[in-house]
């Protein structure tokens, strides 16, 4: 009953003090308003004969947060329920808001809004040659078969006798460390869609994010289909429509190095490397 | 599991038809050639839904390794087409090259441009080859290196060319 | 599981299928097997369905490298020592290496989406008919002791006319 009656004066009385905000923002707002344009891809597949286009949007950057994602999802919460993007982590570790900011792709989380420079726009595309589902949302259909297909799982010869769980593989620290620069990709996809070779030949080319990790399968101590893999990659279209452009290291907002694990692989592929042995005895404790 | 699996089948069966126990399905295995399975491509099935491709050369940032990258192409292309052209025109026998430009009767600014046109596709595709060696042996792959790497070919190239046309 | 398996066999490296032969109730006929008769079939793959893409690049990427590293000693040799052996073996060196290099190119851009499945297969084989008569040429000039390098020695020693 008190409750009751505490909850009708809450109802009653919520938003009484909600002008003295507005006074204070709208004073504050209305002293310095930084403003910076946003220019950003629209498609609406529910009229798929209107052309894509692109919309501006004005955004205060002294109620906005310091990233492009918060700026994404302000002018979504303020001013356009329709802006469509993928968005999740909000830091940069999980790959959603892959998107081409400024000519470069990038993650929108991560992505400092450039306050400087109020009268220049920012662009906002999506991933580039990629199908567009929606505004900002590409079609990953392809890129996800392309990872399955280099069979991104470990792989041993006797499976049979080696029960998986029963006991962990050895590796040393020396072979551990080869993983380190190729097992943090996020799969964000920016540096394939930023490859033109990858632009180009989208069906045939596997792209610098799944040959990346195709090579971090391949020189993993403990796998043993080595040969295999390698073979996989020997056509002339899977690995080698690679020219060492590097854009791909070059975007990748990870800081990963794409564009060298193809030559180590293009190496190994070539006779000028070899795998090493690994420095441990992988299966020893499932003896 | 597999053979929980037949049990479920056979268990099924007769819940279906009570009145015949005997009525089990009946399931057979047919080794028959592997045929494609009807999968639409992933083209194909955008096209379906009229998907547009988002834009890629109009809008992508030009950077040092894209654009020194097609420079390595487009002078590729370049001496390729002096190449073919000379030996093309060569086949004939009696077609000079050399007795054509002559005949050009050009000034010294414009041989020098000539010299120039010939000479720094040659140095800038001759010193990048060199770095794209390197990279193939897993070298200076990393973006410091790869921009590094980049200025000092762009400078030694050109001195290289401007060398070959001038002081030859 | 079907799908699992169906999953497990569709990439390129796994074994024959390991269940197969368990998959089977006891086969009784049915009686009314006519009537019953729903054609359930479903497909199981125990080869590979996707084709990986064919062809082994590899001795191809590695010849290109050879004679590119070639090229690096050949190029300079010609034009400071001047010969007729020289000459041809610039010349053969320039065509095969311009030849691979156009062929990366024409792989590139030449895509069947673009312009069908003929155009790419012809565009390869006017690259080889252009290296050929390249090659033929820049031999016939080599004969004729107008090799590439003494021709282009030539041509800087122009001079301007005035």
């Amino acid at each position: 009953m008190a409750l009751a009656n505490d909850l009708r004066i809450i109802l009653a009385t919520r938003g009484a003090l909600s002008h003295l905000r507005s006074i204070h923002s709208s004073s504050a707002a209305s002293a310095a308003q930084k403003i910076k344009t946003f220019e950003i891809y629209r498609y609406n597949p529910e009229k798929p004969d209107e052309k894509p286009r692109m919309q501006s949007y004005k955004v205060d950057l002294n109620t906005c947060g310091p990233m492009v994602l918060d700026a994404l999802i302000k002018i979504k919460n303020e001013m356009d329920p329709t802006l469509t993007f993928r968005r999740s982590c909000r830091e940069g570790i999980c790959g959603s808001c892959a998107m081409n900011i400024g000519g470069t792709n990038t993650l929108a989380c991560i992505s400092k809004i450039d306050a400087s420079n109020l009268d220049r726009p920012v662009k906002i595309y999506p991933l580039p040659h990629m199908y567009v589902v929606k505004d900002l949302v590409p079609d990953f259909t392809n890129f996800y078969n392309q990872y399955r297909s280099i069979q991104p799982w470990l792989q041993r010869k006797n499976e049979k006798t080696e029960e998986k769980g029963k006991a962990q593989y050895l590796q040393s620290v020396d072979d551990r460390s080869k993983l380190d620069g190729l097992y943090e990709c996020i799969l964000c996809a920016c540096c394939s869609t930023s490859c033109p070779s990858y632009w180009w030949n989208s069906e045939k080319y596997l792209g610098p994010a799944v040959l990346m990790q195709a090579y971090r399968w391949i020189i993993d101590s403990r796998d043993e289909s080595t040969k295999a893999r390698l073979d996989k990659l020997r056509d002339p279209f899977s690995v080698y429509r690679c020219h060492t452009i590097m854009n791909c290291s070059r975007t990748c907002p990870k800081g990963l190095n794409p564009g060298k694990a193809i030559a180590e692989i293009k190496k190994l592929l070539g006779g000028l490397a070899t795998k090493d042995a690994p420095g441990l005895e992988t299966a020893k404790l499932h003896k | 599991m597999a053979l929980c699996l037949a049990r479920n089948f056979c268990n099924r069966a007769t819940i279906f038809n009570p009145a015949q126990l005997s009525s089990a399905r009946y399931v057979s295995i047919k080794v028959v050639p592997a045929t494609q399975p009807a999968v639409e491509g992933h083209d194909a099935r955008n096209a379906r839904f009229k998907r547009p491709q988002s834009p890629h050369l109009t809008i992508y940032k030009p950077q040092l390794t894209s654009m020194l990258s097609i420079t390595h192409r487009g002078t590729g292309i370049l001496l390729s087409s002096y190449v073919i052209a000379a030996g093309i025109a060569g086949i004939s026998g009696d077609f000079s090259v050399v007795s054509s430009i002559e005949a050009l009767q050009l000034g010294a600014a414009s041989l020098a441009a000539l010299k120039f046109s010939i000479a720094f596709p040659f140095s800038y595709h001759l010193v990048n080859g060199i770095r794209h060696l390197f990279w193939d042996m897993g070298k200076f792959l990393s973006i410091k290196e790869v921009y590094t790497t980049g200025y000092a070919m762009l400078f030694a190239s050109i001195v290289l060319s401007l060398a070959l046309t001038f002081l030859f | 599981m079907a799908l699992s398996m169906l999953l497990r066999s569709s990439s390129r490296l796994s074994p024959v299928l390991m269940n197969a032969s368990r998959i089977s109730c006891a086969p009784v006929t049915p009686i009314l097997a006519n009537k019953i008769a729903i054609n359930n079939s479903r497909q199981i793959s125990v080869s590979p369905i996707r084709q990986s893409a064919t062809g082994n690049h590899v001795a191809l990427w590695q010849a290109e490298r050879a004679l590119s590293v070639g090229l690096l000693g050949i190029v300079p040799v010609s034009f400071l020592i001047e010969s007729q052996a020289s000459e041809y073996l610039l010349s053969l060196a320039l065509v095969m290496h311009f030849h691979w290099g156009l062929e990366a190119l024409v792989t590139d851009y030449v895509r069947e989406e673009l312009f069908g499945s003929l155009l790419p297969k012809v565009s390869h084989v006017l690259l080889a008919l252009i290296s050929a008569a390249t090659l033929a040429g820049l031999f016939m000039m080599a004969y004729k002791d107008q090799g590439l390098a003494k021709t282009t020695r030539k041509i800087w020693a122009i001079q301007p006319a005035n």
